[in-house]
């Protein structure tokens, strides 16, 4: 047999555990010997977490899994089976153990003088489960299905108006038809007001796409007569439903997803090759625009909930919204229309806990080996025009700590049972670790250079292939050779662009409901700035050991705009969400927890709860025991999917250099947005590229328009 | 030393299939950027996606002429009472009927009567269309008139219930539909009974037929009346 090929996957986030997770299967006898080399002293790269005082958990953010990550649920639900935990000893034993449904979606609509209005729902439970094995032959993806699901959503968003319950015929577990949602709109016609509003909007619609196909309809004075009508028409509608909420949505869902059709139709993106790519050069809202859609729609809380969840906002620039109109199509279409199980999948633990520690584990018993704190400061290139086939011939590392007595670095820590990674590095592994200590080395800072010593890695002596999957804003630092000489690399790195983002979580000793939250637990969007997104995450509470239980637990996060003068980095930025927390705590967090302020404009601080247990501090001065962070380490930094930005990215199937492929969710990897499953698909994809294995039909959603 | 590095194999493609047309029809991608020739299916697409616009089109001249009357009649109260109900209905139809016709095609499209390009490699046999193995299916007609049923099914229907809806014209007019069609189970199968009742209008008639445990599509049953 011939040597294994030696894999060095940089990085440790989903889509380098991904591929490493595919290079190591059983299948392969062997073949792939991966090596793992990781900043600092845990995996999981914006997916990180650990474990603080009392056991809490911090995170980089909020993160939820959504029901159409179908590679990633797929590899974690292998991961467990694999790993075979007790459920007598380890309360997150199997995958369902680790994931939970969370159907409940919550979007924010601003309302005039400063009012929000907050819509809940409940999007249905759909067939199957994530990560089901695909039917024989793949998934196809198809029209028809998307327009079911989209007429299933409309009439479950119908039946949220008062009065029409009852009205519209639901068959239990079934998809309504065709008929089923002319009925329900005709029958909502008979009702009257929302119905007149939408028929006429609707025919507004319809003629203004009719008055834009000018090719088929001449502009002559008779259609610009009615083109008045039409745009006096949506006027009168918009002021109307202006003061009826669950018309309004309504009216809202069904004008977008007109829009959407009609694009659709317009652009040919039925047959164009390029499939969504088509529109990539539109911002979402101008494309929708385009199409008819109103400009109430546009502004409502669901177009604005679209940006939020992607963090599409160019430089962390609230005032500058951009995704790509195809990205956002195609996440669109997946989220809603493709989702298994529940719409949302809430993390029983910490993402660390729930997804990296399993991998951990997994890939250790498959003999990965890992090199935690290796930092990598350059890819060494060979080859070129005249000298052979470009390749990456050196790894530059820096290594950061040795570990006590030459081993590998155990990293996870238990809690009730449960294996964790801790938020600071056990210092007493490491050589020279109570100074470090002391010194307050921060091995996951991009700007503490600090190391112990170089190391170089060699090809055909350390690695025969490299997976680069590192983030890409950590690409210059870490990759600046590439960067300098390949012109495709470099303009990759410039037009495919990431934000910093700011998160902070906070454990309260009122409940919800005293904070004046009555509902379940859900996850919310399109909310005010500094922080649009919130989540209930009360449910891990119990995952934590305080002396004195919380009673309420939620995460809040948003994007960062990037400082005018880079220098401020990275304590400034910091004490930056500090502030921008307290600011949105004392006023703004009212709109959604109506009794969270003692008096106006001032939080109830003493509701906060002290892990040290002192509850010492008082007023705003209590938020220091909460947890928060500026994610602004330039791997940390979240990509984009900017308009017209597509074309930039480099797949990890692209063979430029011979032995390298990269991964990440800023690849060319199908979906290209920031988010779990573009990674892990990545991961995949990186991982057929050195093994041809798993083949590309068994990557779900990879070929998708 | 250099001629004994590993490097990395030939990927078969490096990018994905995009193409909704290559992605329903499950076709074989191109190798390493190689446009496969795929005149018969594009004509297919071509002509399905050209009728397609056609009776959108026809749609909305119908929404402009609806808007033309409401229109002349001036914009006001008056004009909200009248006829709003009676448009309201007529534009969720309008809407509905563009989904349909839409399934309809892509449906159609998708039921195995499209050729494969000719210099395709022949497809996976899990992928290649093929009737429904365990699964018996008998068609009964109850007709007058000269009647042709074309039956289209998933492969992945076999053995499942179910169920069929009305089938509405194919030209996409508002002519009548053929209600009275059904799938029942049969002894080790299927039957699908279709009845069409005397003098019933010419034509195509085209319906989709669900999964009744998924609804999901699982297939189209269309039916050719011809002239009495």
């Amino acid at each position: 047999m011939s040597r294994p090929v030696r894999v060095a996957v940089v990085g440790g986030g989903c889509a380098a555990m991904a591929a490493a997770f595919e290079l190591t299967r059983p299948e392969h006898e062997g073949r792939y010997a991966v090596t793992v080399y990781q900043v600092g002293w845990r995996l999981g790269g914006k997916g990180a977490s650990g474990r603080g005082r009392a056991n809490r958990i911090e995170e980089h953010g909020l993160h939820l899994w959504m029901g159409w990550y179908e590679n990633a649920f797929r590899l974690m639900r292998e991961c467990y089976a694999e790993l075979g935990r007790d459920p007598a000893t380890c309360p997150i034993a199997g995958w369902q153990d680790a994931f939970t449904p969370a159907p409940l979606l919550g979007i924010a609509d601003r309302l005039p003088g400063d009012r929000w209005e907050i819509w809940k729902g409940v999007l249905p439970p759909a067939e199957g489960l994530p990560g089901d094995p695909p039917p024989p032959g793949g998934v196809r993806w198809s029209v028809q299905d998307y327009l079911l699901r989209s007429m299933a959503l409309v009439t479950t968003l119908i039946r949220t108006i008062p009065g029409a319950d009852g009205a519209i015929p639901v068959v239990p577990g079934a998809l309504p038809t065709v008929d089923g949602l002319r009925d329900a709109l005709a029958r909502l016609a008979r009702y009257g007001e929302m119905a007149t509003l939408a028929g006429l909007a609707q025919a507004t619609a319809l003629l203004e796409v009719a008055l834009g196909s000018l090719s088929l309809y001449p502009q002559n004075l008779l259609l610009r007569v009615l083109d008045g009508i039409a745009q006096n028409a949506r006027q009168l509608l918009e002021s109307r439903l202006e003061t009826e909420a669950p018309l309004r949505r309504v009216w809202h869902v069904i004008d977008l997803t007109l829009a959407t059709i009609r694009g659709g139709i317009r652009f040919n993106l039925a047959t164009d090759p390029r499939g969504f790519d088509a529109i990539d050069e539109y911002d979402s809202r101008e494309w929708l625009r385009l199409n008819g859609a109103s400009e109430g729609a546009l502004a409502s809380g669901w177009v604005r909930a679209l940006y939020d969840f992607g963090f599409s906002y160019e430089d962390g620039d609230a005032t500058r919204p951009r995704i790509s109109a195809g990205q956002a199509l195609r996440s669109m279409l997946r989220a809603f229309f493709t989702y298994r199980g529940s719409f949302f999948w809430r993390m029983n633990a910490g993402m660390g806990d729930v997804v990296f520690a399993p991998f951990y584990e997994a890939l250790k018993r498959r003999g990965v080996r890992f090199a935690f704190f290796h930092r990598l400061e350059n890819v060494g290139l060979a080859g070129g025009p005249g000298d052979g086939t470009p390749h990456v011939a050196t790894l530059e590392m820096a290594v950061q700590a040795d570990v006590a007595g030459g081993g590998e670095y155990a990293p996870l820590v238990d809690v009730a049972g449960l294996p964790c990674w801790p938020a600071a590095p056990d210092w007493r592994q490491l050589v020279d670790g109570g100074r470090f200590a002391r010194e307050g080395r921060d091995f996951e800072s991009h700007w503490d250079a600090r190391r112990v010593r170089p190391r170089l890695l060699r090809v055909g002596e350390d690695f025969d292939v490299v997976v680069l999957g590192v983030g890409l804003g950590a690409i210059p630092h870490v990759a600046g050779e590439l960067v300098r000489r390949d012109p495709r690399w470099r303009a990759m790195v410039d037009h495919v662009k990431t934000v910093a983002t700011q998160a902070f979580q906070v454990w309260l000793s009122a409940d919800m409901r005293e904070l004046g939250w009555p509902d379940d637990a859900l996850t919310l969007s399109g909310f005010v700035e500094p922080f649009d997104t919130w989540a209930d995450m009360r449910h891990l509470i119990a995952r934590e050991t305080w002396p004195r239980a919380p009673r309420a637990l939620a995460y809040f996060c948003n994007v960062l705009p990037d400082p005018a003068t880079p220098g401020e980095y990275p304590a400034a930025q910091r004490e930056r969400v500090r502030r921008n927390a307290v600011r949105f705590l004392n006023e703004q967090l009212v709109h959604l927890w109506p009794r969270a302020c003692g008096a106006p404009g001032t939080f109830r601080w003493d509701a906060l709860v002290d892990p040290g247990g002192t509850d010492s501090a008082r007023g705003e001065a209590r938020f220091g025991s909460q947890f928060w962070t500026a994610n602004v380490n330039p791997s940390d930094r979240y990509v984009l999917s900017l308009p017209g930005s597509s074309a930039y990215r480099i797949s990890p199937l692209d063979r430029s250099y011979d032995n390298l492929t990269i991964a990440g969710d800023w690849t060319d990897c199908g979906f290209n947005a920031g988010c779990v499953e573009a990674a892990v698909m990545s991961g995949r994809l990186a991982a057929h590229a050195v093994a041809l294995a798993p083949p590309l039909a068994d990557i779900v959603g990879y070929d998708h328009p | 030393m250099w001629n004994d590095r590993i490097t990395r194999p030939e990927p078969e493609r490096t990018q994905p299939i995009r193409s909704w047309t290559q992605t329903l029809f499950g076709m074989p991608p191109p190798a390493n950027g190689e446009r496969a020739s795929a005149a018969p299916l594009e004509d297919v697409v071509s002509r399905s996606v050209e009728l397609g616009y056609r009776v959108v089109d026809d749609y909305l001249r119908e929404g402009q002429r609806v808007a033309e009357r409401f229109g002349g009649r001036g914009f006001g109260a008056d004009a909200l009472v009248g006829d709003m109900q009676q448009l309201t209905a007529r534009m969720a139809r309008y809407t509905s009927d563009v989904f349909e016709v839409w399934f309809q095609l892509l449906q159609l499209a998708m039921g195995g009567r499209v050729r494969p390009p000719e210099n395709a490699a022949p497809a996976a046999p899990v992928a290649a269309p093929e009737a429904p193995a365990a699964s018996r299916i008998r068609i009964a007609v109850d007709a007058s008139q000269p009647t042709e049923v074309v039956l289209d099914l998933r492969p992945d229907a076999a053995g499942r219930r179910l169920l069929v809806h009305a089938l509405r014209p194919a030209d996409g007019g508002e002519g009548a539909r053929l209600g009275d069609v059904s799938i029942e189970p049969d002894a080790g199968g299927a039957v699908v009974r279709v009845r069409v009742p005397p003098r019933h209008p010419a034509g195509v008639y085209n319906g989709l037929v669900i999964d009744e445990e998924t609804t999901c599509p699982a297939g189209t049953l269309s039916v050719r009346v011809g002239v009495p």
